[in-house]
Order: structure tokens, then C-alpha cells, then sequence
């Protein structure tokens, strides 16, 4: 039996009749797509919905606002000064988030593909704390960071640095480059093992080659293996860039759902279950709305995704 | 064949464990009558109801579920939206009350808890839709000053009359190398504890009627100088205050690292827990002058409602009816060491606190409320939001009261009428 996957011809009816035996990858495909749809499709284009009423989230939803949820984000205060700060927020931890694990990512795999010493106890150290969930994480770093009995700042004033013993989480200056840096901690061995999964994927006599031409390490680095790791750092780029934008139970388990101090640790993730969900001790403010502000977050992941997707497509890499 | 049964088998567990998750749960059950709070600590109390009913031969079995406070709306929404709903809800006390009221998923109590006029108008008026009473009151919270006796004494202070006692306290504290007061900067809410309290002592009575009906307004000079009072007193509390979180203040108490902090009279079983040899006292918010008398900050916490499409509606009722009556304040109250909203409750074994705060609520509450449980608290755009950022930008920015009060009325104007 032979399985023909012809895209498209299945729906000619004229010539052949529709024979199911031959598309039997039909059926085989059946249980993954009920799933995607029931847990994935359905509850997407009902979110979209939702996002055209006025619903608090308790009762029947019957206020019809068309686009009203969304010119309320974009332009009518209090929301829209809301929005915009989580925008730049979330904007500013993408942009950190993508260059810390695309260059400290592939550097980091390069130096660990050099087979150094104890190279196996730092590829080990690096994911390790990657296999936490993040409500350990900001467990442990809530702890660390505390200003009375923490141990950062605690080293912090034993080693001369008392200057730097600040109350981190609590500083608006201060409160989310923390954020970031707890949560590149968390994260950055993910991209480190894609790169160097990559890198000891590049054939020796590529690198030897370049030896011969005279390539010294620095070169090698940024000639050789750079170039070739092109698809995977848009593979890591894009899951970056979803990561960060979506990054919400980090600042809500550390700084609450009002991502304090004075909403510097606001990000689209947190406003979102704020505007939908509520804050501390306090009724919610409207589904709709967050439902509104979710399809916003969505419509401005869908296109760079595709956008990343199809460039990794133009650049293929083929050794 | 061994592969074709190797198969057989594997769809039949991968189908059975999908229909697993269709297992029916006890809300079902004939007897049982199922409650959802936030407060964890209620499970003791539904397990004295439940004995408590059994002896009066009603055979109900009480489920009680708690889900932790910050999340506890939403999974309650998604249940009741999704009709799992538990039969009796804990609901916040003012608009979330409202909000299930109105969209008719939970009943109207007024003719089926044969004592529910038993509770003060006032309390009544919090669980209220205009004449419809949803939820049954159960406790009344307040906001004041704990102080640690010990330190107090050490340093011949004793509780402040006026504001500027207070201050000289501070002041005395601070010289004598005593980190007066802790509070709690990250958590926003906490903070707005401080304000509940200093504003109910400070602020004109009169006034703060004129803001409920929206004569008056949080820009106005007497609110703008609570915020400024409370700038005024940050040199006196414990470093990197900005960070502390709301269990490190009350540690910070009871670890006599501080000697004060603004807490809620529910907190003090847990402060107890923490370090029982730590004597504490109690006091309100002194007034501006030792001619005013000091007022306290008083809100009902939350009532119990029920949801109108509950499972087992008759049984939920006898027990409604049960959180109505003299006898489950007094079971609640000597549980919990909270004051119950049922009138004439005298806990059996009050702590001397516990007394203290009773008579309060009964001789020094406030009349009309100006941040939690207030009119402004409610809606898309509610004050304990805007007031809490707004004090932690007062606090770690240094930013000005005023503006901060601007700031506030701008926003609270947009989804609360004023005059």
C-alpha cells in the first residue's frame, strides 16, 4: 500500500475516485489535529471572541463593543499609559533576553565544545538550572534577594561593596534588569546545549581547512562557525522572542500581579492577567479587555515568527 | 501478532486514561455540601460547623476547598462560568459580592436565611445590590499599629497620643539604634494598610463623607496630607524597605528587628505563631491633636453567598442558615481570634488584643470607608490599584505627594463619577 501524501490532489473528484486507503496518513493525522484544535484553535478564536465584548467574567457575555477593548489599550488612559509601559518593558527584555542568549549562548557552547577540562561538569552546571520550574526559581531568588536576610547582599557588604547592597527588587531602577538577569539564569542553558549541539554538528574538515588557510581562533569563531550556526540562532531567536514576550510567572510570583515596585516590572504578560484577572485582593477588571490585550500580544508574535520562519527558510545552511 | 496485541493494548490505555479524567468528583453526592475561600485557615472552622450540624442530627459532610488569596477570583470565575462552582461561595465583601449579584449566579438571601436582618445595616450594606442581600457577612477586619511592649517599655515609651507622639517615638527609637517601624514596600497592598489606618484617625469625618458622594477628591489637601505624613516618617523604616514583602515585615516584628509595624487584626494569630514571647499591644493611629479621639478603619471581609445553580441547594441552606446565627460567630470567632459580624459576639477567650479590637470596631469605626471596600474600590479602575503604585512611587522615587494624589484622582475620575 503505498501512501501518497500529493497535496491538493485528494480533492480532485473528476478523474479518481477518492480511494481512502490511499491517504491513510489522513486518519493517522486525525488524533493530533482533534487535540490541536480542541485545546489550541478553539480556545485561540474564542479568546479573539471574547476580546469584542465588555465582560467582567462572571455571568452571561452579552455587551457587544466591537474594537472598543482595543482603543482602549491604545488610546484611552489609564490603559493606554499601562500598555505602552508594558510595552517598553516587554520590549526591553526581548532585546536583552535575544542578545544575551544568542552571544553568551554561542560563545559559551564554543568554549564548551573545545573539550576543556571538567567540560562535562560546566555543560552540567549551565542546564542545571534550567530543570527547575520557575516557582522554584523565584523561590530561591526571592530568598536571596532579601534586603534584611539575603544572601547577595550579605556577600555584597562582607566583600567592601556595601554601595551595591541594594534593595533589588524593590528599586524601580533596579527591580527589572534583576527580573532579567534571574530569568536569563534560569534560561540560558536551553540555547547554550541548541548551540552546541549545532557546533559539534560542524564537520572537522571544515575547521580544518580554515586552520590551513590560516584561520587563528578568533576567526574560526566568527568566519566558520558563526555563519554555519545561522538557522539556529533564528530557532533561538524566535523561541526568545516568545519567551521573553510571554514572560509573566517570574514577575507575578516575585512582585505580585501589580509587577511593582510602581509598575516597573510591568510586562504585557502581567497587565494582562492583571486587566483580566485582578490583582491582589481585588475584583477584576474585565475579560474582555485582557482578551483583547492577549490578541494584541498575539498579533505581534504571529508575523515576526512567520517572518523568522521564512528567513530561516531563505538561508539555509547545508554543510 | 504479538505486535498487534502490543497495540490492542497500548490504544486501550491511552483510551482509558483519557476517560479517566471524566471520573465524576463527590460534589455530586447526596450529603455533601462543598465551599470554596481563600483563607486556607477555614478549614478548622467548617469542620466545627459540620460537627456542630451532625449534633443537631442534619447529616451534611462539609468539602471544603481553599485556593491561595491572589488567585483565588480567577479559578472561582472559571468555575462558576464553567458551572463546577462549589454550593456556598466566600466572596469578597463590596464589588465582587455586586459582580456575582448581578450577573445572577449567586441568590438573593433575603427570604431564605431567616436571620440575616440580624446583621447591622452597615455590614448588610456591603453585601448588597441595591435591596437584594447576597452573601452572609462573616467577619469584620481592621488596620492599626502592633508594637512590641518590650521595646516600648526599655526605652520608657508608651503608646502615642498624638501624631507628633508618634514621631518622637520614631525619633527616640531611631537615636537609641532601634529600627522604629517595618513596613512592607514590594507589596503594594500592605502598604495600603498604613494609609487605612492613618487616614481614619487623620482624616475629617466630614470630608471623607464629601469623597464618598464625590464632593471632595484624593487631590484634595486632607488626603494629599496623609500621603505627605506617611513620606515623612520613611527615615524611620528598616533598610531596603522597598523589597521587604509582607511575611518579612511581620517577621521583622517578631523577630524584635522592629519595634512596629500596620497590620490587619487577622494577622495576629500568625504573628503569635511566629514568636509567642514577643509581647504585643495594639494601638490606633493617633489622632492630630489629644482632643480628637482616634478612629479605626473597619471593613466587613467578605460574606458567604450562594451560587444559584448549587448541587445540593437545600443542604447548603441549612448551612447558610448556620453562619447566620449567634452561635457561628461565636464558633468562628473563638477559632479564628477575628471579629465575627454578627452582633453580640463575645469570644470566650479573647486575647487581651482581640478585646481590644472588638471594642474598637463597636466604639472608634469609621463611618464611611476611602480605600478597601470603599465606593472607589470597584470597577475597572479601583483605588487600592492607583494607591498602591502611587505610594510606592512616593516611597522609592521620590516622587511628590501631591502629584501622586493628581495622579490618582486623573485615573480614578475615569471610571468613577465626581462632581
Amino acid at each position: 500500500m503505498e501512501i501518497k501524501p500529493e497535496t491538493g490532489k485528494f480533492l480532485q473528484l473528476n478523474k479518481k475516485k477518492f480511494k481512502f486507503s490511499n491517504h491513510s496518513y489522513l486518519l493517522m493525522l486525525l488524533p493530533a489535529v482533534l487535540i490541536y484544535v480542541v485545546f489550541i484553535i478553539y480556545p485561540l478564536v474564542n479568546s479573539v471572541r471574547m476580546s469584542f465584548f465588555d465582560w467582567n467574567g462572571v455571568g452571561p457575555m452579552e455587551n457587544w463593543v466591537g474594537i472598543g477593548n482595543y482603543m482602549k489599550f491604545l488610546t484611552q488612559e489609564p490603559f493606554s499609559t499601562m500598555f505602552y509601559r508594558a510595552l517598553v518593558n516587554s520590549f526591553t527584555v526581548i532585546v536583552v533576553s535575544l542578545l544575551a542568549n544568542i552571544i553568551f549562548g554561542m560563545v559559551i557552547a564554543y568554549i564548551l565544545s573545545k573539550n576543556i577540562r571538567f567540560s562535562n561538569g560546566y555543560k552540567t552546571l549551565f542546564f542545571l538550572p534550567y530543570t527547575l520550574s520557575v516557582a522554584v526559581v523565584a523561590f530561591l531568588w526571592g530568598l536571596m534577594l532579601n534586603p534584611q536576610w539575603g544572601v547577595v547582599n550579605y556577600i555584597l557588604e562582607n566583600i567592601g561593596l556595601e554601595s551595591l547592597a541594594l534593595p533589588w527588587l524593590g528599586s524601580s531602577q533596579t527591580a527589572l534588569p534583576t527580573i532579567i538577569i534571574i530569568s536569563l539564569w534560569h534560561s540560558l542553558g536551553f540555547p547554550i546545549v541548541l548551540f552546541y549541539a549545532s557546533i559539534i554538528g560542524i564537520p572537522k574538515e571544515l575547521q580544518e581547512a580554515a586552520v590551513v588557510d590560516g584561520a587563528n581562533g578568533f576567526t574560526m569563531f566568527t568566519r566558520i562557525v558563526v555563519p554555519l550556526l545561522s538557522p539556529i540562532m533564528i530557532t533561538v531567536s524566535v523561541l526568545t522572542f516568545i519567551g521573553a514576550l510571554s514572560m509573566f510567572e517570574l514577575i507575578f510570583l516575585l512582585q505580585g500581579a501589580s509587577a511593582g515596585p510602581a509598575y516597573a516590572t510591568d510586562v504585557l504578560g502581567t497587565l494582562f492577567y492583571r486587566t483580566a484577572f485582578g490583582g491582589t485582593g481585588s475584583t477584576a477588571t474585565g475579560m474582555g479587555l485582557g482578551a483583547a490585550l492577549a490578541t494584541i500580544m498575539f498579533l505581534i508574535m504571529m508575523p515576526i515568527s512567520l517572518l523568522a520562519i521564512w528567513f530561516q527558510r531563505k538561508i539555509n545552511v547545508e554543510f | 501478532m504479538k505486535k498487534r496485541l502490543l497495540l490492542v493494548f497500548l490504544a486501550t490505555l491511552f483510551f482509558a486514561s483519557i476517560l479517566a479524567g471524566c471520573s465524576k468528583d463527590t460534589s455530586g453526592d447526596q450529603d455533601v455540601v462543598t465551599i470554596w475561600s481563600w483563607r486556607s485557615q477555614d478549614e478548622d472552622l467548617w469542620m466545627l460547623v459540620q460537627e456542630e450540624l451532625n449534633k443537631q442530627e442534619k447529616d451534611i459532610t462539609i468539602d471544603f476547598r481553599s485556593v491561595e488569596a491572589t488567585q483565588y477570583n480567577a479559578v472561582l470565575q472559571t468555575a462558576m462560568n464553567g458551572g463546577e462552582g462549589p454550593d456556598i461561595l466566600t466572596l469578597r465583601a463590596g464589588g465582587q459580592i455586586q459582580d456575582y449579584g448581578e450577573a445572577n449566579q449567586i441568590e438573593p438571601l433575603n427570604d431564605i436565611v431567616s436571620n440575616i436582618n440580624e446583621f447591622l445595616d452597615g455590614t448588610l450594606a456591603q453585601v448588597s445590590s441595591g435591596d437584594d442581600i447576597y452573601a452572609v457577612p462573616f467577619a469584620v477586619q481592621t488596620s492599626q499599629f502592633y508594637y512590641n511592649k518590650k521595646l516600648f517599655d526599655e526605652h520608657g515609651l508608651t503608646e502615642p497620643k498624638t501624631w507628633d507622639d508618634l514621631i518622637k517615638i520614631m525619633e527616640t527609637l531611631s537615636t537609641k539604634g532601634v529600627t522604629p517601624m517595618g513596613i512592607s514596600g514590594r507589596e503594594g497592598w500592605a502598604v495600603n494598610l498604613i494609609i487605612d489606618s492613618m487616614g481614619a484617625s487623620l482624616l475629617d469625618p466630614t470630608w471623607v463623607e464629601g469623597l464618598t458622594n464625590g464632593e471632595n477628591k484624593y487631590s484634595d489637601q486632607e488626603f494629599v496630607d496623609i500621603l505627605d505624613r506617611l513620606n515623612n516618617i520613611k527615615g524611620y523604616f528598616q533598610n531596603g524597605f522597598m523589597a521587604a514583602g509582607y511575611t518579612d515585615m511581620q517577621t521583622l516584628l517578631m523577630q524584635e528587628q522592629v519595634a512596629m509595624i500596620v497590620d490587619g487584626v487577622w494577622a495576629e494569630s500568625a504573628l503569635r505563631e511566629q514568636n509567642p514571647d514577643v509581647e504585643l499591644g495594639t494601638f490606633m493611629t493617633p489622632p492630630v491633636t489629644a482632643a480628637d479621639q482616634p478612629r479605626i478603619y473597619s471593613f466587613l471581609d467578605g460574606g458567604y453567598g450562594l451560587n444559584a445553580n448549587a448541587e445540593n441547594r437545600e443542604l447548603a441552606l441549612e448551612v447558610l442558615n448556620f453562619t447566620a446565627t449567634l452561635d457561628f460567630g461565636q464558633i468562628y470567632s473563638d477559632l479564628h481570634g477575628e471579629i465575627s459580624a454578627f452582633p453580640g459576639v463575645n469570644p470566650t477567650n479573647p486575647s487581651p488584643l482581640l478585646e481590644l479590637a472588638i471594642d474598637r470596631f463597636a466604639n472608634n469605626s469609621i463611618d464611611h470607608l476611602f480605600r478597601i471596600r470603599s465606593v472607589y474600590d470597584t470597577g475597572e479602575t479601583k483605588i487600592s490599584t492607583l494607591l498602591e503604585a502611587g505610594i510606592q512611587d512616593m516611597l522609592g522615587n521620590d516622587k511628590d505627594p501631591q502629584e501622586v494624589a493628581n495622579s490618582i484622582q486623573k485615573d480614578i475620575e475615569t471610571a468613577h463619577n465626581f462632581k
